[in-house]
């Protein structure tokens, strides 16, 4: 029987429409996972597109879908007989429990295994693509696929489907199952974020039954050769997560299999009966039925509409679903706005902008769901609840039902926004913030972001009015949203054609929306229009009474159209032609319609037409000077330049091309002794011939005039990119000079350099650096076409305005509404320079003759004191520490949010709202970033404005791997050695994460190519050991000796080598020139670990400690794959009274803490302390890189 | 008065429902009698307004209803034959909101209607439970309770009865013969005796068809003298059937009763009868089905 049971049951799904329609969608995901580079599961970094790694994150993702595509298959084996009314006919027959509840499940769960399965097909097939780079596709192993499928998939696949049977067979409901299971799935995830972030690492990799937090345990730090060659052991806490979750499901079952007993639907069984009246009433009561009559005037339909929209509304917040929708977004968005934009776990104040931002992406899977179910239920449920027919028959026009509908859709989708809107409202004054900027929700949320899904939910209705079933209705709106997200990926990205799609609207606090929400209206203008169409045809196509075929209803069209129905379409109809003309004309005629692609084909041809003039020697700019009009209501400027250039080679110039930044439109350039010989418009690239010659050691001046005006509104980045030329904007302009001023030559940033972007456009891989000893480039700096500058700017703005650019301002002055500054550096500087402009508070303060300022948002004021502290410290420290302080004056602008960096520019450092202005910095516990991020700006005037660096591997160890140092050296003088800790953990973490994520090849931090997970990251780690083991003074000494050496050293720029030459002079023993070597010039890694420590007391009151210690050391190469090497170092050993994590200030719970010689192996110290020791440490401060930081403190 | 006229509908899947149907139905009740499928539900819902005939016309006191069917909804009341309940809402705020459905937009004015409807439905002492809890009976009195807001013309219930346990079934026919005497009230029935206790006039429709229409008792008495009567074991039945023309078989204590139809005195055992609307009922449905000659 048992089988009989489960064979009909598999035999069922296999041949349901569902299985085949799984099956082709889970192959077809993981093969477009793999062979389109559109659709993206995780992230693979530099692996084989089929390593391993890849192979487990598709399945690991799969079965998290897997899970909810099965669970049809399981409440379709839990309540079909329920459903299609066979219980009691199947109840009543001889068919036992086991047979009943276990069979049935086991034959869905294998038709649910299938369809996951088939993923793995899809993706094996998916890596023999011809198009696919072969260099990343490694040999087809058969075991990759069958670990990833089985133990990963598996388990995780059987514990939730077995919870989804469990709730679907005891609760008789499916809309709770359903239900229960999403919650779960997001429930896990938010889960094992929450306890990783507190540290419970074990309870993160148990509680998520998908094994992705455990497997992200162990892969967390897997270099690229790992990725491609490893599989993740079963053992430790995956192990136990497979075992627990197995048992959790088989437990489950069994109870389930138990509790289930051959009854028609316990809920209404344990319904109350209802006591029903007299029966003989009824027959005695005199006849006398109202005679009233209706009113027939005209207001009654409107009354009829109001009934109807509260009754579907009504309907809707009565049910169960819906508020578990919500708990879910609710759930989602409280746990993001406790770690609301944590930079090295440190909160910002709750503004509304950053929490719109979280709820935005906390209630998008709540509102989708909304979307597809209650547009389904709405349509459905008279029909479903055999009502239809007594509603059809009433006197209520149609046009009440439909367009009730459709309002009380709309009324659902703002009520679950407006209640969670409440709920960041209420988190906002609970966490004492009262500036609720209640507008913004209504305007940034309610409207802005509500938009599409207002129009979705429409479509939704209008798209059940249509197809004969609902589950087909849903099926279009899942495959309409998959659309949405995929198809702007896949380069269809043109909001004319994405039904609810507008332009982009960032917001930011300064600068508001700035005319973007403008432009977003017109699309949705243009959308609502076209809704309304659908409206209209959805009214004129729905039908009272019984359902009538689609075809037959369409006969009908013409006769439901009455005249105000088709005066409606024919409004909508016009306005949305109209609107998509006028779109049209914006974004395809006025401006350029560039896609994604294009802009990547049009930076492969910039390369391929100019590439040749790589290395072609060009002239140097000496002076700078500019005159930039500011026009900040129309996002506009122009600017008249002056620069002088010098031939600095030793032959003869002939030819200079000069190149402006792609959206800078040029209006003139007058070359002196130069004649334009060829112009090109669509690259911005111009060039020049020079009669005579331009002899070595010559200059001349060029003068140019180029603007840009924007005009209408456009495709594609509303925004320009901050790090690009930047942008003028209604208040918070940030305008630089890759936008503003020329360049001569290759312009080397506007090539493609991701590996699979040139491919893609059949461009061989670039190398990021030009080698560390490729002679040529040492002559270069920053800029090709510039070594150091004078520079004079005069920056016209609106009145109300403050605009500031590098170097003094020495005049200004305003005339009428225009208001004029002018600006001169007094020394030489880097030919890099901004232009910023905003209705900017100040505050100003003099130190030692260097005046500090922060130019800052008006509302924005909570940091500001301590940017000024962080200034007035970081200047007065690195000028003891390294040299004097080249400027007279250093400034912060804020700008606006539309990038999260600060930058440092000659004496002036703009700074994004995003980072340091909100933070909440009031708890001392947490990491004061604000002052950490204010030192390092400082730094880079040391480091990039006096010692710059040659064009060459290694120059970012200088620039930033310096100024990260000095940060850390004045952080650990404000805050101690303990913050420091808790501050290079982050760091560590970062480093060894982040290799498995490199493209091309990890390189020893002297070599070190632009990569920021090592000139940042491992260089604190690197500088704070390196710190340690030789002393702070000779490292600042090494430093002082370089600065002295190399500031303002042009031909050859300062290199990696120098630095490291310096520190060498300064390392008196063997030891730390082995060390240097290990730090700098190699990847190191070390492997530390307490294995054992034992304590006793002895007779004289103090303590015995022995700690057993294994170490080794490892060097890795630039895949990832490691050796092992002989290990000889004296390391921190430590012995502590407390834990030195729980520990935030002094060290009275520092017993021991000394340096031992380490050897590789197994060693055991024997040491004495006066307390009672409660925890042992081997290099328990993490200051070197050791790939398992927690093992090296162990607790007594 | 209902005129309906030569009313036909086919289904896209080529069931024809309805073939040619016309029918005169003046003001008081009137009987709508078939098997299951016979297109009883079809007609009545056509009549609803909630389906459209093929070809045909209906009227209602000269308003055409296929052409305004928005004006017939002003004055209907509707008892679909399978209504359910939206769960989580009450008798009362079910009635309230078809009131405004109907129509009524005053408040007050709705109240005291829906609390006349409860009482005389008997359903005041549970208008605010839960509808989904109510029984089959209750269901239905709630049912006949939204038909007769606002004092509708024309009432249509569709079997209304089936279902019920005799006490419910008495209890709403009670409940329909209290209807007012001055509108067109149709009762759908496959139950004969539900129009022989109401129905002053009534129709036999089968397949798709109205094969008889008229008074019950003069239906009745057009078979009188032709029915005739046997009591024979349950293994005799097959064997009289091909001699006989059989109507009807009904078991009674565990013996077949077989009615037959014969001019004159079949003989072999068989005693006269005394005909009822049951003989009218299934003679009329075994001559629409062929199974014997058309008589009388």
């Amino acid at each position: 029987m048992f089988s009989d049971v489960l064979l009909f049951e598999l035999r069922y799904h296999l041949k349901s429409r569902l299985f085949l329609f799984g099956c082709a969608i889970f192959f077809l995901l993981a093969f477009l996972a793999v062979a389109s580079p559109n659709v993206q599961i995780g992230a693979l970094g530099g692996a084989n597109y089929n390593s391993p790694f890849a192979i487990l994150q598709t399945h690991v993702f799969m079965a998290m879908i897997g899970v909810l595509v099965g669970a049809a298959f399981l409440i379709s084996a839990a309540l079909r007989d329920t459903d299609e009314r066979m219980a009691e006919i199947i109840y009543s027959t001889r068919i036992g429990k086991l047979d009943y509840v276990l069979a049935r499940f086991i034959g869905a769960f294998i038709a649910a295994y299938l369809v996951y399965a088939a993923s793995s097909f899809g993706f094996a097939l998916a890596t023999l693509m011809p198009w696919l780079d072969p260099g990343l596709i490694g040999p087809f192993t058969l075991w990759h696929y069958v670990y990833a499928s089985v133990f990963i998939g598996l388990p995780a696949l059987f514990a939730n489907s077995v919870i989804v049977y469990a709730f679907a067979v005891l609760t008789r409901d499916q809309r709770i199952a359903y239900a229960v299971i999403i919650a779960l799935l997001v429930a896990y995830q938010v889960a094992a974020s929450m306890l990783g972030q507190m540290d419970y690492r074990v309870a993160a990799a148990l509680v998520d039954p998908t094994g992705s937090a455990a497997i992200g345990e162990v892969m967390q730090y897997w270099t690229v050769f790992e990725r491609n060659t490893q599989v993740v052991p079963i053992e430790g806490t995956l192990l136990l997560n497979r075992l627990l979750w197995l048992a959790i499901g088989a437990l489950l079952l069994g109870v389930t299999v138990r509790r289930f007993d051959f009854l028609l639907s316990k809920t209404r069984q344990r319904k109350k009966k209802i006591e029903d009246g007299d029966a003989l009433a009824v027959s005695s009561r005199p006849v006398g039925f109202s005679t009233q009559h209706a009113e027939t005037s005209a207001s009654v339909a409107w009354h009829q509409f109001l009934a109807r929209t509260g009754f579907e509304v009504r309907a809707i917040l009565r049910s169960v679903f819906f508020w578990v929708l919500l708990a879910l977004a609710v759930a989602l968005s409280l746990g993001n706005f406790f770690s609301l934009s944590q930079i090295y776990g440190t909160p910002v104040y709750p503004v509304t902008r950053a929490l719109i931002q979280v709820l935005s992406g906390s209630v998008t899977l709540s509102l989708m769901i909304i979307i597809v179910f209650y547009g389904a239920d709405l349509i459905w449920r008279d029909r479903e609840s055999r009502y239809q027919d007594i509603l059809g028959a009433s006197a209520a026009p149609s046009w009440t039902f439909v367009l009730a509908k459709m309002v009380a859709a709309l009324m659902v989708v703002l009520i679950f926004l407006a209640e969670t809107a409440l709920v960041a409202v209420l988190f906002q004054l609970f966490s004492g913030y009262t500036n609720l900027e209640l507008g913004l929700y209504v305007i940034g949320y309610l409207y802005d972001y509500g938009v599409l899904f207002y129009l979705a939910i429409v479509l939704s209705v209008v798209v059940q009015i249509l197809v004969p079933n609902k589950y087909v209705g849903m099926l279009v709106m899942v495959v309409y949203l998959i659309g949405l997200i995929t198809l702007s990926n896949a380069g269809f990205e043109d909001p004319l054609y994405l039904y609810g799609a507008t332009s982009g609207t960032p917001y930011s606090d300064m600068n508001g929306y700035d005319g973007l929400l403008g432009h977003a209206n017109w699309y949705t203008l243009y959308w609502l229009c076209f809704a309304t169409v659908l409206g209209v045809v959805g009214y004129a196509l729905w039908n009272r009474g019984p359902l009538e075929k689609l075809s037959v209803r369409v006969t009908k069209l013409g006769a439901n159209l009455t005249r105000p129905a088709v005066a409606i379409l024919s409004v909508a109809g016009l306005g949305f032609f109209a609107l998509m003309a006028w779109i049209y004309y914006n974004t395809h005629v006025v401006n350029e319609y560039t896609t994604s692609d294009d802009n990547r084909a049009f930076a492969a041809n910039y390369e391929r037409k100019y590439g040749h003039l790589k290395g072609q020697p060009i002239p140097r700019f000496t002076d700078v000077e500019m005159e930039v009009d500011l026009y900040p209501e129309s996002n506009a400027f122009s600017v008249r330049g002056m620069q002088i250039f010098e031939n600095k080679t030793g032959a003869a110039i002939r030819q200079m091309p000069v190149g402006f930044g792609f959206q800078t439109q040029v209006d003139a350039i007058e070359i002196e002794g130069a004649e334009l010989i060829a112009s090109d418009d669509e690259f911005n690239v111009h060039q020049y011939e020079f009669e005579p010659p331009l002899m070595p050691g010559e200059q001349r001046r060029m003068t140019f005039e180029v603007s840009r005006t924007p005009r209408g509104f456009k495709h594609g980045n509303v925004v320009p990119s901050l790090l690009g030329g930047g942008g003028v904007f209604g208040n918070g302009t940030f305008v630089n000079s890759q936008a503003l001023a020329p360049y001569l030559g290759f312009n080397e940033g506007a090539i493609l350099t991701d590996r699979n972007d040139r491919w893609r456009e059949g461009l061989e891989p670039v190398r990021r650096a030009a080698d560390l000893d490729d002679e040529s480039q040492w002559g270069i700096g920053f800029r090709t076409d510039s070594d150091w500058v004078s520079f004079k700017a005069t920056v016209t703005t609106s009145a109300d305005q403050v605009a500031i650019a590098p170097g003094y301002l020495i005049e200004e002055s305003t005339d009428g509404d225009r208001r004029r500054y002018v600006y001169e550096m007094d020394a030489p500087m880097q030919n890099f320079f901004a232009v910023l402009s905003a209705r900017y508070a100040s505050r100003i303060e003099d130190h030692n003759g260097v005046q500090l300022a922060v130019f800052y948002h008006p509302a924005h004021e909570w940091n500001v004191e301590r940017i000024i502290e962080s200034l007035r410290d970081s200047i007065s420290y690195f000028s003891e520490t390294y040299s004097p302080y080249q400027y007279r004056q250093m400034r912060v602008l804020e700008f606006p949010a539309y990038a999260s960096f600060a930058q440092s520019f000659p004496n002036t450092v703009p700074w994004s709202e995003d980072i340091g202005f909100i933070a909440d910095i009031t708890d001392p516990e947490d990491i004061d970033y604000v002052y950490y991020v204010g030192a390092h700006e400082v730094a880079h005037q040391w480091w990039a404005h006096q010692v710059s660096a040659a064009n060459v591997q290694g120059q970012s160890s200088i620039i930033e791997t310096l100024a990260q140092y000095s940060a850390l050296m004045l952080m650990e003088r404000e805050y101690g050695p303990h913050i420091m800790r808790r501050f290079l953990k982050y760091e560590l973490d970062n480093y060894l994460s982040s290799r498995g994520g490199e493209a091309i090849e990890e390189l020893p931090l002297y070599r070190v190519e632009n990569q920021g997970y090592i000139h940042y990251r491992k260089g604190s780690i690197v500088m704070y050991a390196l710190k340690d083991y030789m002393g702070q003074q000779a490292v600042d000494a090494a430093l002082r000796n370089f600065v002295a050496e190399a500031a303002y050293k042009t031909d050859p720029y300062p290199r990696s080598r120098d630095l490291i030459r310096h520190l060498r002079d300064q390392a008196t023993t063997d030891e730390q020139q082995a060390l240097i070597t290990d730090l700098f010039e190699r990847i190191t890694l070390w492997d530390l670990k307490v294995e054992e420590a034992t304590t006793s007391a002895r007779s004289d009151g103090r303590f015995d400690v022995s700690i057993g210690v294994s170490a080794s050391k490892f060097e890795a190469d630039g895949s990832g794959a490691q050796t092992e090497v002989p290990l000889d170092l004296p390391i921190d050993i430590g012995i502590f009274s407390k834990n030195p994590d729980d520990v935030t200030q002094g060290d009275e719970h520092v017993l021991l803490l000394e340096k031992h010689r380490v050897q590789d192996g197994n060693l055991t110290f024997e040491l004495i302390v006066d307390e009672e020791p409660s925890h042992v440490g081997i290099d328990p401060y993490n200051k070197l890189i050791d790939r398992n930081s927690d093992d090296n403190l162990k607790a007594l | 008065m209902l005129e309906i006229q030569n009313l036909s509908k086919t289904y896209p899947n080529g069931v024809q429902a309805l073939k040619d149907v016309s029918l005169r139905i003046p003001v008081g009740m009137y009987g709508l009698l078939g098997p299951n499928g016979a297109g009883k539900s079809t007609l009545m819902r056509t009549v609803a307004t909630l389906q459209q005939p093929d070809t045909g016309t209906i009227h209602l006191d000269g308003l055409d209803v296929l052409d305004k069917p928005a004006e017939l909804r002003k004055t209907l009341g509707y008892l679909p034959q399978d209504f359910g309940v939206y769960p989580r809402i009450s008798a009362l705020n079910m009635l309230d909101h078809m009131a405004v459905l109907k129509g009524f937009t005053n408040k007050k004015q709705r109240r005291d209607l829906i609390d006349g409807l409860l009482h005389q439905t008997n359903l005041h002492a549970v208008r605010k439970k839960a509808l989904a809890g109510f029984s089959g009976g209750m269901r239905q009195r709630f049912g006949i309770a939204q038909a007769l807001i606002g004092d509708p013309q024309l009432i249509i219930v569709d079997e209304p009865t089936a279902g019920l346990d005799p006490e419910e079934r008495n209890r709403f026919l009670n409940l329909l013969s209290d209807i007012g005497e001055n509108k067109v009230v149709i009762l759908s029935t496959h139950i004969v005796d539900d129009v022989t206790n109401l129905c002053p006039r009534m129709a036999i429709i089968a397949e798709g068809q109205i094969v008889r229409e008229g008074r019950p008792s003069d239906l009745i008495n057009d078979l009188r003298g032709l029915v005739w009567a046997k009591t024979v074991s349950r293994q005799e039945v097959e064997e009289h059937s091909t001699r006989h023309k059989v109507i009807s078989t009904k078991l009674n204590a565990g013996r077949s009763v077989l009615h037959v139809l014969s001019d004159t005195d079949p003989g072999d055992g068989f005693e006269a009868h005394e005909p009822d609307l049951e003989d009218v009922y299934f003679t009329t449905l075994r001559s629409a089905s062929g199974n014997i000659a058309e008589v009388a």
